[in-house]
């Protein structure tokens, strides 16, 4: 990629209006678009006019209400799915809802020859219908090639993610539910199994506390949360193994499920380095809402949930760091959601089968998760013959739905939906060790799922919707074991975060969850910023009882010990030259700080944001390299030099020598070297701390000696002072004849160089008769430089 | 037109130092810095008195002073000044 194309910025989205994206389409579309404002005129106006009539019809409230009465119920229904987004909504999504509706569509492919297999097998017929009435539109880019107009229909080669629609069409338009599936209630079931709303929330909460806990989430080139960073929530939560392997409502990959779901829920924020993201510091407010309000986001995050799968087919391919991958469960999920709002009757229960085989009915010929083949009648074919191909064609259909598509269902059924308390589970009669095949829509299920699409009709469900949680003062009960059992019912979103907080979940199912107090939770807690008092009377105030004396006592008494020690990191310290000056400075509003010793302030946060009033005369910083301050000589004496000292070097150095004269002054030796080494140093960290100190090299002999002082096994430490003497011959010949001579070569012990010899202590004298025998002339001094 | 500023108090800076970027443990009686010493895990990362109380952490090594400290039983109350 040349360096002017990498630099290039990539293309911007228009903003989010009919006006901006309106010049940019042919003066047909805009005709046709212009005919649903000003009728059959619109043939007559050219494009500016036609542009004209549009903003001026969406600006006129009684027009825009003329307009949207005029539409198709499939046309006013798609508008409302789209309002449920907001302004914008995922092009998978509402395409496969928008076949799920059941509601007759035009359509339009004979306009467009690239109609046919949409994007990857998926089916775009429905949406194109909304576009190419300019009902809604594809968020176009903003640098097109010129020539080209934005996008009026979705294809292989036409695509954009997302779709919007003009606030003022959807602020007049009301929901419009799908038309009923054809399904059989099932009268008879056995107990089955629901999550409670406080249950979802609670593990929510559960997450979001883990997360915060943990710090900063470190991400991945790609956008993943990182494997150790996973396993280390996993392990956190401890729920994954249990959820996984639930015989009724499994739920693979469970703490993905959740990080990903608070994503969608928006709790995340990236971090400006750009290498991970961060929890949002307030998320109490989200889950102090009712259930039904918060339901509605679950839902929301879920259907357009990517990095994790409720089933993963065989048969579909794909990469999880490829978007596009998810795309297609997106698309069913979407369209199961809506099933689900499509039930003939909220209340009943209907055979998960039987829904598989209802979402085939409407999306079997338009979506597969795999691969969609097409029905093509043969060249010259008669009726007969078309329609027992395309007999074939479905049966292959829906054998591919049955081996793909259903499995999926039945995963996302039992798994998600349970989790997110939408769903309850049955078995069928007669079947009690069976897994479940019966389904209905729980209180919160039928409220965000169902009623949603019908809000403005009367309700069908006679029963209220799910009630707010009622919260109670009291919602645990604290047990002399230190567990707390909290009753989910009554506990608010506050006091579910308190206890996550303090204490440790154990495993529990129902209505109530099980916590357990201890040291360290409650110390984690004390550090995670509660208050020791809050901590105590939040825990008192929310007890059904009182709290036992022997909870109360250790409470105080962990606190208590919290107290005894405290750690200062990264503090800035001043020092001054004796106590009065450091009186006096304190006495003053200049430096706001703790005292601590004789002469020193620990700074506060606040007055180290004002160091401009600490103007030290010398300044030391310890994150930096140690300062060089001290002069070693080989034997063993150590000088600190006062004006270049920190804080630390003379608590080193009287870690391994000995006071001398002052404080200034040290002395290395055996016994200050042996006691550094009880106290734990070692000669290498002993030597490394010295010469990151020394203002010049170590001694290499000091060095020998601290390795042989700390006992240093690797050391040789082997040295010997012979008592053998030397013979130093002048000559070179004489040197030679010597070296060669057997009958001088008992008293030699060895040869140190060319005319050099060592003599054996105890036959010295004797040698030295043999020579003088020999007629040499043997002297006493050392013959320096004449050899 | 002219703010008046207030004048911020100004100290005496001769023969004063300051030290910054260092991790200090204070106990609350001398005796339990005693016990610190006594860690051979602790010891060496203990490296200045500024008190009885109060010890200086060898830079570099506040995480494994944590470890020990939690290792050893200790709940220390942590404060980034």
């Amino acid at each position: 990629m040349s360096p002017l194309r990498r630099a290039t910025p990539p293309p911007r989205p228009l903003p989010l209006s009919y006006a901006t994206h309106l010049p940019r389409l042919s003066a047909e579309a805009l005709k046709r678009f212009a005919r649903m404002w000003v009728g059959r005129e619109a043939s007559r106006l050219n494009k500016e006019a036609c542009i004209q009539a549009i903003c001026q019809g969406l600006t006129d409230p009684a027009a825009v209400r003329r307009v949207i009465a005029a539409l198709s119920d499939f046309e006013r229904a798609g508008l409302g799915l789209l309002k449920r987004y907001g302004q914008l909504a995922p092009t998978e999504v509402l395409a496969t809802e928008l076949l799920m509706l059941g509601l007759p569509f035009e359509d339009h492919r004979t306009h467009y020859a690239s109609w046919g297999a949409g994007r990857g097998g998926a089916d775009y017929r429905a949406l194109n219908c909304l576009l190419h009435r300019g009902i809604a539109m594809l968020l176009g880019r903003g640098q097109e090639y010129s020539g080209y107009s934005v996008h009026l229909y979705v294809d292989d080669y036409h695509y954009s993610p997302t779709v919007f629609a003009e606030p003022c069409l959807l602020e007049h338009v009301t929901p419009v539910p799908p038309v009923p599936l054809s399904l059989e209630p099932v009268t008879e079931v056995e107990p089955g199994i629901a999550k409670q709303p406080a249950e979802v929330v609670l593990r929510l909460i559960a997450m979001v506390e883990a997360l915060r806990k943990m710090g900063r989430i470190p991400l991945t080139s790609r956008g993943r949360p990182t494997r150790p960073f996973l396993s280390r929530l996993t392990k956190t939560l401890n729920w994954e193994a249990a959820l996984t392997t639930d015989t009724l409502a499994p739920l693979p990959d469970a703490t993905l499920f959740f990080f990903w779901l608070l994503a969608g829920l928006g709790f995340y924020q990236p971090l400006p380095d750009g290498t991970g993201m961060d929890l949002i510091p307030e998320t109490t407010p989200f889950f102090e809402a009712s259930y039904e309000a918060q339901a509605v986001r679950w839902v929301c995050a879920y259907r357009t949930l990517t990095g994790w799968v409720e089933h993963r087919p065989e048969s579909v391919w794909g990469d999880d760091t490829d978007a596009g991958y998810f795309n297609k469960f997106i698309g069913l999920r979407a369209a199961l959601l809506l099933a689900l709002a499509a039930l003939p009757e909220a209340t009943a229960w209907y055979r998960i089968a039987d829904l598989s085989a209802g979402l085939y009915s409407r999306l079997g010929e338009h979506f597969s998760l795999g691969y969609l083949p097409h029905f093509y009648p043969m060249y010259r074919a008669t009726p007969a013959q078309v329609a027992q191909k395309r007999q074939e064609w479905q049966q292959q259909l829906l054998r591919s739905w049955q081996r793909i598509e259903q499995p999926w269902i039945l995963s996302a059924m039992t798994g998600p939906l349970v989790h997110l308390g939408l769903v309850e589970l049955a078995r069928a009669p007669g079947r009690p060790q069976a897994a479940p095949t019966l389904f209905s829509l729980t209180h919160l299920g039928r409220v965000v799922l169902y009623d949603a699409l019908r809000s403005f009709q009367s309700s069908t469900v006679a029963e209220p919707a799910v009630a707010r949680p009622q919260h109670d003062e009291h919602c645990w009960v604290v047990q002399p074991n230190f567990d707390v059992v909290v009753y989910l019912d009554r506990a608010s979103a506050t006091h579910l975060a308190f206890i996550e907080r303090i204490a440790e979940r154990k495993p529990s199912t129902g209505a109530t969850a099980l916590y357990h107090l201890t040291r360290d939770t409650v110390y984690a807690a004390l550090e995670s910023g509660i208050a020791a008092r809050t901590l105590y009377d939040t825990l008192r105030d929310a007890s059904t009882y009182p709290l036992p004396d022997n909870v109360q006592q250790m409470l105080q008494e962990w606190a208590a010990r919290r107290e005894r020690l405290t750690v200062y990191r990264t503090a800035d310290v001043v020092e001054f030259a004796d106590q009065a000056a450091r009186d006096a400075a304190l006495a003053t509003s200049a430096l706001a700080g703790q005292p601590v010793g004789e002469r020193f302030i620990v700074l506060s946060r606040q007055t180290r944001h004002a160091t401009a009033v600490v103007s030290a005369s010398r300044t030391v910083d310890y994150g930096a390299a140690p300062v060089r301050c001290i002069k070693v000589a080989e034997d063993g004496t150590v000088h600190i030099r006062r004006t270049h000292a920190d804080l630390l070097v003379r608590g080193e150095v009287a870690a391994w020598a000995d006071p001398g004269a002052d404080e200034d002054h040290w002395r290395l030796t055996r016994t200050s070297i042996q006691r550094a080494v009880k106290a734990g140093w070692t000669a290498a960290s002993m030597i490394e701390n010295l010469s990151q100190r020394a203002q010049q090299p170590v001694p290499a002999l000091l060095i020998i000696a601290i390795r042989a002082w700390a006992g240093e096994r690797a050391l040789p430490k082997a040295v010997a002072v012979a008592s053998e003497m030397l013979l130093q011959i002048a000559d070179p010949t004489v040197a030679h004849a010597i070296a060669t001579s057997t009958l001088l070569q008992p008293y030699l012990r060895g040869q140190l160089g060319p005319q050099t010899f060592l003599v054996r202590h105890d036959t010295a004298s004797e040698l030295q008769r043999q020579l003088v025998q020999l007629g040499l002339h043997v002297g006493s001094d050392l013959l320096l430089g004449e050899q | 037109m002219k703010t008046s500023r207030r004048a911020r108090p100004h100290i005496q800076t001769s023969g004063l130092v300051l030290h910054t970027n260092l991790t200090l443990i204070e106990v609350a009686e001398p005796l339990l810095l005693e016990e610190l010493r006594a860690d051979r895990r602790l010891a060496p990362l203990l490296v200045a008195q500024l008190s009885d109380r109060v010890v200086i952490v060898k830079p570099g090594e506040e995480e494994a002073v944590m470890r020990a400290l939690l290792r050893a039983g200790h709940t220390p109350k942590v404060i980034n000044p």
